[in-house]
């Protein structure tokens, strides 16, 4: 049984509109049921790694990203050719939040926070209140009639944790981040984090998180991944060097950094 | 039962919802386009079935020429050419008659006597084809005779219900009239059917025999008074007859009632030699109101003549020389086809001399052009309604999912099929095009036949018996089918065209070629 959920080789991306590479990986692996969380400047290519493996965007230009699902090892540069079985993976194995929470305005709250789910299978109609409660709880979304709300009556704040509450609301192996805290503050932004944290622990799945804060990130991360500029430009625009990976080992402690506040620095100085 | 939420019911529920926009705004503008559109294709219906009856008239595919006495010589010969098979080829003619033209006087229901204008006797060939046309369902409101009317009784009438209506007889309660031969005599003539229209815009037709016969074949002599009921049941006669017996003091002796010689059916004539005055007193005074709503009600008083049938046929042996006689007013040329006709016209005129009567044809042609302009018309009208429904459905749609394609973006990437989000588009516009026809064709059948009923019949007082208003009919299904299949098409084409994008492209608003 691999100990990683992705192992990425000699990955080179590209957005097939303008053709540039713009990020290359020669070797990654993201660990299973742990969080990975990428950081880097505007337009380094982290939602474009992120988009590669959760299989949003067809960006993979060259080289080998390898997802190992609790069906098997799929092969995702190869996977795009079958439209139906993107979707099918996407269905059964990712989950996604986003900076925008996306929720349809015509729909009440429930059935924003619900649709996940019922996209993978048919829900009881009288469970519905009983799965959305712990959620609600957590994100101190609870009471209020909030359930048979419409968004446009939420704050941005709460409309957000709704969006998080959707994504987990299906069954999921990967959680997909792309600066889900972009428009929280920082306690709120800590609870998400911490909350992603519990699902990982409780659900035995992994989560691979864009992020600008860094803080935060050096806090709560399991596995830091920082993309910079390539230093030749000859691959592409930007690249992961190897020692920008930073994994937090066993004791909860950063490997070769003392504490977190060290991590942050060199961090911030490299970004 | 366990209820279950499933994606399907939700997002189609929700989309339904939204794209039929606050108030039903969208449902209330398809609707009102939709109804237009049922309004015109149910009137043009109606109305196209209306030109092609009047063009279709088969009264109208003829010609007629007329003889004079200039060129009599030169329309003998025509009528010998005429049979030549090469030339009725040549000029798709189907069949020629002589024809007389001469007015005509009958007793009416009061027992009166036709005033002017006298109602117009055409004469036709018993054999024509044209007998057989003029009694097709469209244009016959009542017939008695099976098959060739005219072959079965050549002495009897086919007339327009105008006319009997002026008369004052219902068609469904008179089966012959009284048909005045000179001064106060009359004749009692079986009508064999009642007709909407006759050609020439004719009021009577007969054989050219009755024609002949009624000119001198009569016993002017034995002329007597007879009152005539119009019944085919000998008992009621009788019982009329016991009436009268008794009214007037007549000897059981005398006999009172005869059958007309020379007729098919038993019309049944009381006469009362030397009672004349009696009967006449009679007649006016009780009679007609005491037997008014009986079953012999149609009874008149006249001085009846009978039909010297047995001399006729002696004399038609040599029909030639009574045809001859005659002094036919017109040939009427039969046409298969009509596109030989200008040919026609210039080949007599060289030939002979003789000019063709064009107004029936020139009146069918106008029909046909009115046909046509108005066909144009309706599908030029019912494709812009099409274009009409097909660009608000598409705007609409296409407004929404720019609205939403970012959370489209958002379930794909949570795994929903493109196919799936199309069919879910497809059924909300079949459901909002579905609720829209469904409102538009009850306003429609409601605001279509009110106005059909009221407006048309009652306040502008057009033809009762035409409808000129019927919404369920082959436009209507042809209309919808194609509304049906172009709004199905173009949605499915604008959905997929969106969601054939990645789940990131539609997320981040990315401009970029479909995956």
């Amino acid at each position: 049984m691999p100990e990683d959920v992705f192992v990425i080789e000699g990955l080179k991306c590209s957005y097939s509109s303008n053709g540039k590479q713009i990020l290359y990986i020669r070797d990654l692996t993201i660990p299973k049921g742990r969080m990975t969380v990428i950081l880097g400047r505007s337009g380094s290519g982290k939602s474009t790694l992120l988009e590669a493996l959760g299989l949003m965007n067809n960006t993979i230009g060259r080289g080998a990203v390898n997802y190992f699902s609790p069906g098997g090892a799929i092969d995702l540069a190869r996977v795009w050719k079958k439209h139906r079985k993107v979707a099918a993976i996407r269905r059964d194995y990712f989950s996604f939040i986003f900076q925008d929470d996306y929720l349809m305005p015509h729909y009440t709250c429930s059935e924003n926070m619900l649709i996940t789910g019922l996209i993978q299978q048919k829900i009881p109609a009288g469970n519905t209140t009983l799965m959305l409660s712990h959620p609600l709880q957590f994100l101190n979304l609870s009471g209020n009639g909030l359930l048979k709300q419409m968004p446009g009556q939420l704050a941005g704040g709460q409309k957000q944790r709704l969006s998080f509450i959707r994504a987990v609301s299906k069954d999921f192996d990967v959680l997909f981040g792309d600066e889900p805290t972009g428009n929280l503050d920082y306690t709120n932004s800590g609870n998400l984090f911490d909350f992603i944290r519990e699902i990982i622990h409780e659900r035995k799945c992994s989560a691979v998180i864009v992020s600008h804060n860094v803080e935060l990130t050096v806090e709560k991360a399991d596995k830091i991944l920082v993309l910079t500029p390539s230093p030749d430009k000859t691959e592409a625009l930007f690249t992961l060097q190897p020692d920008h990976i930073f994994d937090r080992n066993p004791h909860n402690r950063w490997e070769n950094f003392n504490n977190s506040q060290d991590l942050t620095q060199y961090i911030k100085s490299i970004l | 039962m366990k209820k279950y939420l499933r994606f399907f019911s939700v997002v189609t529920k929700n989309e339904f919802k939204a794209i039929r926009g606050s108030g039903y705004r969208s449902i209330i503008y398809l609707s009102v386009i939709l109804y237009l559109a049922f309004l015109c294709a149910g009137f043009s219906n109606n109305a196209l079935i209306y030109q092609n009856k009047l063009a279709g008239n088969p009264f109208s595919n003829w010609v007629n020429i007329g003889i004079t006495r200039m060129n009599r010589d030169s329309a003998e010969q025509l009528i010998q050419v005429l049979s030549d098979t090469v030339l009725k080829n040549r000029y798709f003619i189907k069949n020629r008659y002589l024809s007389k033209e001469f007015g005509a006087s009958f007793l009416d229901r009061e027992g009166a006597c036709t005033g002017l204008p006298l109602p117009k006797v055409t004469t036709i060939d018993a054999g024509s084809s044209l007998v057989h046309d003029l009694l097709n369902k469209n244009n016959v409101v009542k017939t008695w005779v099976t098959g060739n009317v005219f072959e079965t009784e050549p002495l009897g009438f086919v007339i327009t219900e105008v006319v009997l209506n002026r008369l004052g007889f219902n068609p469904d309660s008179v089966t012959c009239l009284s048909y005045r031969l000179f001064g106060d005599k009359y004749v009692p003539v079986p009508i064999l059917a009642v007709v909407r229209e006759l050609p020439n815009h004719a009021d009577v037709l007969c054989t050219d025999s009755f024609y002949m016969l009624q000119m001198h074949n009569y016993r002017d002599d034995s002329a007597f008074s007879k009152l005539f009921i119009d019944t085919r049941n000998v008992e009621t006669a009788n019982r009329l007859s016991m009436v009268i017996r008794k009214s007037t003091g007549l000897a059981g002796d005398v006999p009172v009632y005869d059958s007309v010689k020379g007729f098919g059916r038993s019309l049944h004539v009381l006469y009362f030699p030397g009672k004349t005055a009696e009967i006449r007193r009679l007649f006016k005074n009780k009679l007609r109101s005491l037997y008014a709503l009986q079953d012999f009600r149609n009874i008149h008083f006249g001085t009846y003549c009978e039909l010297e049938t047995d001399t006729f046929c002696n004399k038609t042996e040599n029909s030639q020389e009574f045809r001859h006689n005659l002094n036919f007013d017109f040939l009427a040329v039969e046409f298969s086809k009509l596109d030989s006709l200008k040919a026609f016209s210039s080949y007599i005129r060289t030939r002979y001399a003789m000019s063709v009567n064009m107004e029936t044809v020139t009146q069918r042609q106008n029909y046909l052009y009115s046909l046509n302009i108005s066909l144009g018309a309706i599908i030029l009208v019912l494709t812009l309604a099409v274009l009409s429904i097909s660009i608000f459905l598409s705007n609409i749609l296409k407004n929404h999912l720019d609205r939403v394609k970012r959370n489209l973006g958002n379930f794909m990437a949570f795994g929903t099929g493109e196919l799936k989000i199309t069919g879910i588009y497809m059924l909300v516009v079949m459901k909002i095009l579905s609720v829209s026809t469904i409102l538009a064709l009850l306003l429609a059948y409601v605001s279509g036949e009110l106005f059909d009923r009221y407006l048309l019949k009652h306040i502008l007082v057009l033809e009762t018996d035409q409808d000129f208003f019927s919404l369920f009919n082959p436009w209507l299904v042809l209309f919808l089918l194609v509304v049906y299949a172009v709004a199905m098409t173009k949605t499915f084409i604008t959905v997929m065209l969106l969601v054939r994008k990645s789940p990131g492209d539609l997320i981040y608003e990315r401009e970029s070629k479909t995956y």
